[in-house]
């Protein structure tokens, strides 16, 4: 449907006044208490912005997904010894789980230095994140026990990596709602669909109203990615709305002739979020309208960085429309197990330019204050090789950064060991990240909680504490 | 429950459980200090050194001070709480250090203690109640119902009209409309049974089973891929899922259905070959759980698989959450966590996978009784002896042959020489342009070159070939692969083979490498570009051979050239032709020697011969030789040769020399590997080593066999084929259970961790608070309990089985259990609205035989079933989520009755019965980002036959509530989302339904508006609403620009297109009004 269907000047339900007038209650209330029929939520309106526990840091987040586990030893743990000590045996134990086995230690292929006031040091994998380096806060000390794929991305995403379980984007919906009614509350953009797929931005046993919204998946270039079922490339815009028109008058008679059913009204009401929805998700879709510039900022004008860039920009951008929650996946590339020069120089130059440009155009916009921004892998890699140029998965040990959304800029907490492989010094289990991830959009994990099966469950599970260290 | 008690409950007895009971409770394997803190008593009674707690004051109690790590004595020993644990448990003190009665049955099975649910009561059958509108009651279950609302003061709800009363019938019961045809049946009965003949009808129909089915499959997670990490493709699941739906339809008494998905392969074997399969397939139910495949803490994938099978079946079978106590006793429910490892002894003494691998793998069985299975096994067995046989037979004549063919040695080297002249040898690797790379570590050795591409996409090789005048040529190429992967080869870009090398050879590795004869072709004079491609991965090739003839004649066939010893094998020829030419070229230490004879003219040998023997002597003797063969130096010895066979002789006599100094070395060490002399060893290698050229395999070297191996190796080769003709086929095969080799009591798991296993083996059985009521018998030795706890489950004594099921009977037709927590009839699931009717209905079911269909029947007789389902304002007021049910309730259709009335109101529906779409092989990836879904959703077929894929929902599916397939569902959820709204008007599935609508739907005008609401609603459209559909069409037409020639202008209304179109929109319209989505 073109916009310019949109803006013809005949409204879809006469006006949005007299069907309020018709239905006698505020229509958003009676459309939404409807959506949650079957959870015991009838009373509220589930998607309404709701108040946080306490105030919040960030009002929302966007998560750049590495999928497959970049290095942190390549990345940003800067590991002299490593280099030092290259060739020699680990001088302590190795996992008692591998998941293959590794050699001697393997000194890094990039050069490291420090940038910008904070000093951090950032290999020549990351020339224009490192620019941007102050705005980072790295914790050095994350941790999680699953070694595989599968299990490790469930783990960062659901909290657990054994049983399905809602994924952090549906809690963070769940607590605080959405503050657009136009557009899903959660969206997830080019996610994968190995490692578990769905079940990393499920809502699992919270209502389905809390699932993370995919657009396209990681197999569909993001320039072709695109909400389900939008559009009819078969229907005209306009014979569409006078379906809906017709509709409308035929659910109208339908519920008329029977008693009231906020099931039957809500129905009626879907359908006029469904049409604000192709009204709006194009609009916010849409690139065209940016500037030569911001498509350059964001690398989208080369074909290497492409992908991630306009996954970047889009993330901006529904970010700006109040989505709470929105994922960019760069996917399953971060498995060197051998190719590791080639591997994550490539990998590497296809999301600096763009995450770098995102840092920038946040900042640059006033938006980093309350967008909170994730970049993490399911795990990071071994300091000792695989083969003669590759690193084995690593849950024991590795680095992920947030930017904005109240992290303190230029910060870097906890440590790893001499060589990068496992955490020692403030350690963060994936529970603690999670707990701080909620702490800063102003949710307590531990009231976080959603009656299942007769147990109160949590992202948390039993576990997690709040690092409020990097709070600034 | 009081503020206190939840206060303990939801605060306190989790950190007590979790730090404390280990060492201080009934359930700790030894009671430190001899203080126990599991019960008021307990605490009261405090340890060695006195009470621990003073209630209303923490500062006085020893308990918080250990806490604190104030003193010595520091508890938990093995870390300090956190600060928010310990404030927590100050907190408690503080308020009086409450304890509920009975606490002590938290921590071990003394169930005598614990509040019970309602549930773990007998089922009590009472007497129906006296009504006062007795008139209005159709059976037993209207008086349950009507005294409720009596005493309510609400009147039940008037009957529905027939068509609605026929469409929630048909719903309920088939999950699928009625036909106009049904409705007008119906409509016309006017005889007294006119509604039990339609109740009889659709209980007797097949899609019943159907429909019924695939509420269970929510119950048992049902789905055709395994999920989470791995997704491998369970494409034998299927076959569960039609055995649901065959014992649903055949009536299968509930509690051989229950048990035999628990144990049905361990109840004795039917003498009905069908009845065996089933038996087995049913306990697909335990195994189709999804799991972490590649989790590679083995142990603890198996007790996470036994947690999730337990859990499922807990939860179906007894409305239990039994999970919950895996890591700590059940936090409301009087189980324990040594209940939990009673029960998850027995499921761990199941084998529900086949194998822990990397990756590992869930058990399968085939489907048959023990004794065909046995013979086919057998008669298998036989088979395999017999093509080993036929292979070892091929073997040692093949062993005969190529030590034969050490004899005529000379005669190959000769002949592989002279055929190196219309031979260009290409090693695969070396290619001149392309992306495949050298790969000697993964599948062979250094050796052994195997080329492939280090990208995705099409990968491709190119060989420029060099010739001096146009020729005819053949390709022969040396290549393993293990599944087949054709490639395309191309001359100068022309296709000389569409699909080459797309024969299986057996491995990937250098023993599986094969020649063959790909192309024949043109070439011209001076460059030429061969080329090999393929769109993705391709078969590991090794070496190119370009085979020439002569002024354009037919390239000849092996060994090219005709006054060779007949006697020599082709193959072996080649392999010489090859080793010769690649040994030339790579200046090989043994051959240089003789390449450097065979480049001399053969009517000026003698002459040249030895002249190039002085030469080389000379070179020799200064050193400038060292890196040729010794051995071979020394033929430069004596006399010069006098011909080429005469060097070639002289070879073979080295390499006889070598093959004997190895049989020697072999006698005297037979676990020798190498010769000690580098030199012999050398030319053992090419005599009989792995590499040799002799060394084929076997059935390449049967121009070779002698006329009695050729008999024997006949002999055994009809032998071979007699057994497989006469192999029995194969059984079809399904994810099934098995008892474990070593069946095992399980020791108690503190936290759940599998690394921290305490006290003695619990021993296998049921919780201890249900095993007053009903014992479960003695396990037999070497048996792993599951029949023992299906016949427990099933006995007269266990008080939640027939309660469960009933109660999932009853929500089949109002949309909401008695109890509405199906799945959890235990403390903190909701109480039963109605429980003397649950309980009335619970024994029914057992009086009748657990007849499902049974319960069905009565429950659609009644009154109370047949209500209309509109609110009235009293009842509203009264009773606003009709608890007390003085109406039906409205139900949408859920994803698959969508569907399905869809693609029959639009006259699409295919109703063939079981089998699978999903089109991937068992145990593949379905999907990843690699890999694309073979499933196929596209197929007019009932839902319940679209693949369930975890990982990768049907969009369908997902919008519209479609449970997650990874765990146990108790009821669809019913929401409205936008995503449903953007579906019904945008889908191909609804648009294409109400294309085939209207295409279905003739003629014209009023008639076809008509026709339309009797296929999508099952009734004629009003006045009002004929008009209305008339002006629609009509509307659509002037308002579609689009459609006409000219912008603005509207088209001619007989424009069959735009016709066309306003019909289907219109139909679109009916086919997602509510009327169509909701039964009332």
């Amino acid at each position: 449907m073109s916009i310019e269907a949109m803006n013809q000047p005949r409204p879809l339900f006469r006006t949005r006044r007299e069907l309020f007038r018709d239905s006698g209650v505020g229509f958003a209330s009676i459309a939404l208490a409807g959506l949650a029929k079957g959870w015991g939520l009838d009373a509220e309106n589930p998607l309404a912005p709701r108040a946080p526990h306490f105030a919040p840091r960030a009002k929302r987040v966007i998560f750049l997904f590495m999928h497959g586990g970049p290095s942190q030893i390549d990345t940003f743990d800067y590991k002299p010894l490593l280099e030092r000590d290259h060739g020699k045996p680990l001088p302590f134990e190795k996992p008692r789980i591998q998941f293959a086995q590794t050699g001697n230690l393997l000194k890094s292929p990039w050069k490291f230095r420090q940038y910008g006031e904070s000093g951090a040091w950032v290999s020549e994998l990351f020339p224009n994140v490192a620019q941007q380096v102050d705005k980072l806060c790295f914790i050095k000390s994350l941790y999680g026990t699953n070694e595989a794929h599968g299990g490790a991305l469930l783990a960062l995403h659901t909290g657990s990596a054994t049983f399905v379980r809602p994924s952090m984007g549906s809690w963070a919906l769940y607590g605080l709602g959405s503050e657009n009614e136009s557009l899903p509350g959660f969206i997830t953009l080019c996610p994968t669909l190995g490692h578990g797929g769905v079940n990393n931005w499920s809502s699992a046993f919270l209502p389905g109203i809390y699932q993370g919204a995919p657009i396209g998946n990681a197999s569909v270039p993001a320039k072709q990615a695109g909400f389900a079922h939008l559009t009819s490339q078969e229907i005209p815009a306009d014979l569409q709305r006078a379906q809906l028109e017709l509709l409308r008058e035929i659910n109208g008679e339908h519920r008329e002739r029977r008693a009231a059913d906020a099931a039957l009204e809500a129905r009626i009401a879907s359908y006029e979020l469904a049409f604000r929805m192709q009204t709006e998700a194009p609009g916010v879709m849409d690139i065209a309208g940016e500037s030569p510039q911001t498509l350059k900022l964001y690398g989208i004008d080369d074909p290497k960085t492409e992908n991630f860039g306009r996954q970047c920009l889009l993330a901006r951008r529904f970010a700006e429309s109040g989505v709470r929650f929105v994922q960019c996946t760069h996917s399953y590339k971060w498995d060197q197990h051998e190719n590791l020069l080639d591997g994550h120089s490539n990998n590497a130059r296809e999301v600096d330019k763009p995450i770098a440009g995102l840092l920038h155009d946040l900042h640059a916009r006033g938006m980093l204050e309350d967008t909170l921004v994730l970049w993490a892998g399911e795990f990071g890699r071994t300091p000792t090789a695989q083969g003669e140029n590759g690193r084995d998965h690593n849950p024991h040990g590795f680095t992920i950064w947030f930017a904005g959304g109240g992290t303190k800029p230029g910060f870097s907490y906890g440590a790893t060991d001499d060589y990068g492989f496992y955490a020692t010094q403030d350690r963060v289990h994936l529970h603690d990240f999670h707990a701080t991830l909620l702490a800063l959009l102003g949710l307590d994990h531990e009231r976080l909680t959603y009656r299942y099966a007769g147990r109160d469950f949590r992202l948390t599970d039993v576990a997690g504490r709040v690092v409020k260290e990097i709070f600034a | 429950m009081g503020d206190d008690e939840h206060y303990f409950e939801t605060s306190v007895r989790p950190l007590l459980v979790q730090h404390c009971f280990g060492c201080h409770s009934d359930s700790a394997p030894k009671v430190k200090g001899g203080l126990k803190l599991d019960s008021r008593a307990a605490l009261q009674a405090g340890g060695a050194s006195g009470a621990v707690v003073v209630p209303g004051d923490p500062a006085a109690s020893e308990l918080i001070a250990v806490l604190r790590y104030d003193g010595l004595v520091q508890m938990p020993p093995k870390g300090k709480l956190a600060p928010a644990d310990i404030a927590t448990l100050e907190e408690w003190v503080r308020r009086g250090a409450y304890f509920p009665d009975g606490g002590a049955a938290a921590s071990n099975s003394d169930d005598a203690v614990r509040e019970r649910p309602w549930s773990f009561e007998p089922v009590q059958r009472v007497q129906a109640p006296q009504v006062r509108d007795e008139l209005w009651c159709r059976n037993d279950i209207d008086r349950f119902v009507l005294a409720r609302l009596e005493a309510a003061g609400l009147a039940p709800a008037p009957e529905a009209d027939r068509r609605t009363l026929l469409r929630r019938l048909s719903f309920d019961l088939t999950g699928l409309p009625p036909t106009v045809d049904e409705l007008a049946s119906f409509e016309a009965d006017l005889s007294p049974d006119a509604w039990a003949k339609q109740v009889e009808r659709l209980l007797a129909s097949p899609h019943y089973g159907e429909r019924l089915a695939r509420y269970w499959l929510d119950l048992a997670r049902y789905s055709d891929s395994n999920g989470l990490d791995e997704n491998l493709a369970m494409s034998n699941a299927h076959r569960y899922r039609d055995w649901v739906v065959r014992a649903l339809n055949q009536d299968l008494a509930y509690d051989a259905f229950l048990t035999w998905q628990l144990a049905g392969d361990l109840l004795p074997e039917p003498d009905d070959e069908a009845q065996a399969r089933d038996q087995l397939a049913a306990t697909g139910f335990l195994v189709l759980g999804p799991k972490m495949l590649a989790e590679q803490d083995k142990e603890k994938l198996v007790c996470d698989v036994v947690d999730e099978q337990m859990d499922v079946a807990f939860r179906t079978f007894q409305g239990l959450t039994m999970g919950c106590a895996r890591c700590h006793d059940h936090k409301f429910d009087p189980l324990s966590q040594r209940d939990y490892y009673a029960v998850a002894g027995i499921f761990k003494s199941t084998a529900t996978m086949a194998n822990l691998g990397f990756v590992s793998r869930w058990n399968e069985r085939p489907l048959g009784r023990a004794a065909a299975i046995e013979a086919r096994r057998a008669h298998a067995e036989k088979l395999e002896a017999a093509k080993r046989e036929l292979a070892t037979l091929r073997e040692r004549a093949a062993q005969v042959a190529s030590r034969s063919a050490l004899a005529s040695l000379s005669s190959y080297m000769l002949a592989g020489t002279r055929a190196g002249w219309r031979v260009a040898l290409f090693e695969a690797e070396e290619h001149s342009r392309g992306n495949l790379i050298r790969d000697a570590s993964q599948y062979g050795s250094a050796e052994v070159v195997v080329a492939r591409s280090g990208t995705g996409g099409v990968q491709f090789a190119e060989y420029d070939l060099a010739f001096v005048r146009p020729m005819r040529a053949r390709l022969e190429v040396r290549y393993a692969a293990h599944e087949s992967r054709p490639m395309v080869v191309k001359l100068d870009g022309r296709v000389i083979a569409e699909s080459a090398l797309g024969e299986v050879t057996g491995s990937w590795n250098p023993d599986g490498q094969r020649w063959t004869a790909v192309a024949m072709f043109e070439v011209r004079a001076g460059r030429n570009v061969l080329r090999l491609e393929r769109d993705g991965s391709i078969p590991h090739l090794d070496q190119l051979l370009v085979v020439t003839g002569e002024d354009g004649a037919e390239p000849p066939a092996w060994p090219l050239v005709a006054d060779v010893d007949a006697a020599l094998a082709p193959e072996l020829v080649r392999a010489w032709a090859a080793h010769l030419s690649s040994a030339e070229r790579r200046n090989d230490a043994l051959f240089a020697l003789w390449s450097r004879f065979a480049a001399l003219p053969e009517t000026e040998f003698a002459m040249q011969a030895s002249a190039l023997a002085a030469e080389l002597r000379a070179k020799r003797d200064a050193g400038e030789l060292g890196a040729w063969n010794p051995l071979v130096l020394g033929l430069l010895d004596g006399l010069p040769p006098q011909s080429l066979r005469e060097l070639a002789g002289r070879y073979q006599v080295l390499f006889v020399a070598a093959d004997r100094a190895w049989s020697e070395l072999k006698a005297r060490n037979k676990d020798a590997t190498a010769l000690e002399d580098a030199a012999l060893e050398a030319l053992r290698k090419v005599a009989i080593g792995g590499d040799s050229p002799l060394r084929l395999p076997a059935e390449q070297l049967e121009s070779l066999y002698t006329s009695e191996e050729r008999a024997a190796i006949a002999a055994k080769g009809d032998e071979a084929a007699e057994l497989e003709r006469t192999l029995p086929p194969m059984f079809e095969s399904a994810p099934a259970a098995r008892d474990a080799d070593k069946v095992a009591d399980m020791q108690l798991l503190r936290r759940g961790s599998h690394l921290d296993p305490v006290g003695d083996a619990v021993p296998r059985g049921v919780p201890a608070a249900l095993a007053s009521a009903s014992a479960m018998e003695p396990i037999p030795a070497g048996q792993s309990g599951r029949l023992q706890l299906a016949r427990w489950m099933t006995s007269a004594g266990n008080p939640l089985t027939a309660r469960v099921a009933a109660n999932r009977i009853w929500q089949v037709h109002f949309g909401r259990g008695l109890v509405a927590s199906s799945s959890n009839f235990g403390m903190r699931g909701d109480l039963p609205t109605h429980q003397e009717l649950l309980d009335w209905l619970a024994s029914e079911l057992v009086a009748r035989g657990w007849s499902q269909k049974a319960l069905h029947r009565i429950i659609c007789q009644s009154a109370t079933y047949r209500m209309a389902s509109d609110a009235r304002p009293e009842a509203l007021d009264k009773d606003v989520y009709n608890t007390l049910l003085s109406r039906q309730n409205r139900r949408r259709l859920d994803a698959e009755s969508l569907r399905d009335a869809l693609l029959a109101a639009s006259g699409q529906l295919e109703r063939t019965l079981g089998g699978t779409l999903l089109g991937t092989g068992n145990g593949d990836y379905v999907t990843n980002d690699q890999s694309a879904n073979g499933a196929r959703y596209d197929v007019p077929r009932r839902s319940l036959y679209l693949p369930i894929i975890r990982n990768a929902m049907l969009d369908l599916f997902s919008s519209f509530d479609y449970p997650d397939p990874s765990v146990t569902v108790e009821a669809r959820p019913e929401t409205t989302s936008p995503s449903q709204a953007l579906y019904l008007m945008n889908s191909p599935l609804v648009v294409e339904a109400s294309r085939k609508l209207v295409a279905a739907a003739m003629g014209e005008g009023r008639e076809r508006v008509g026709r339309l609401y009797l296929a999508a609603l099952g009734r004629r459209p009003s006045a009002a609403e004929e008009a209305r559909a008339l002006r629609f069409i009509g509307h659509d037409i002037e308002q579609r620009p689009s459609m006409g020639a000219d912008v603005g202008k509207a088209p001619p209304p007989s424009d069959p297109a735009a016709q066309a179109e306003a019909w289907r929109a219109f139909a679109q319209v009916l086919l997602v009004s509510n009327e169509f989505l909701y039964v009332d």
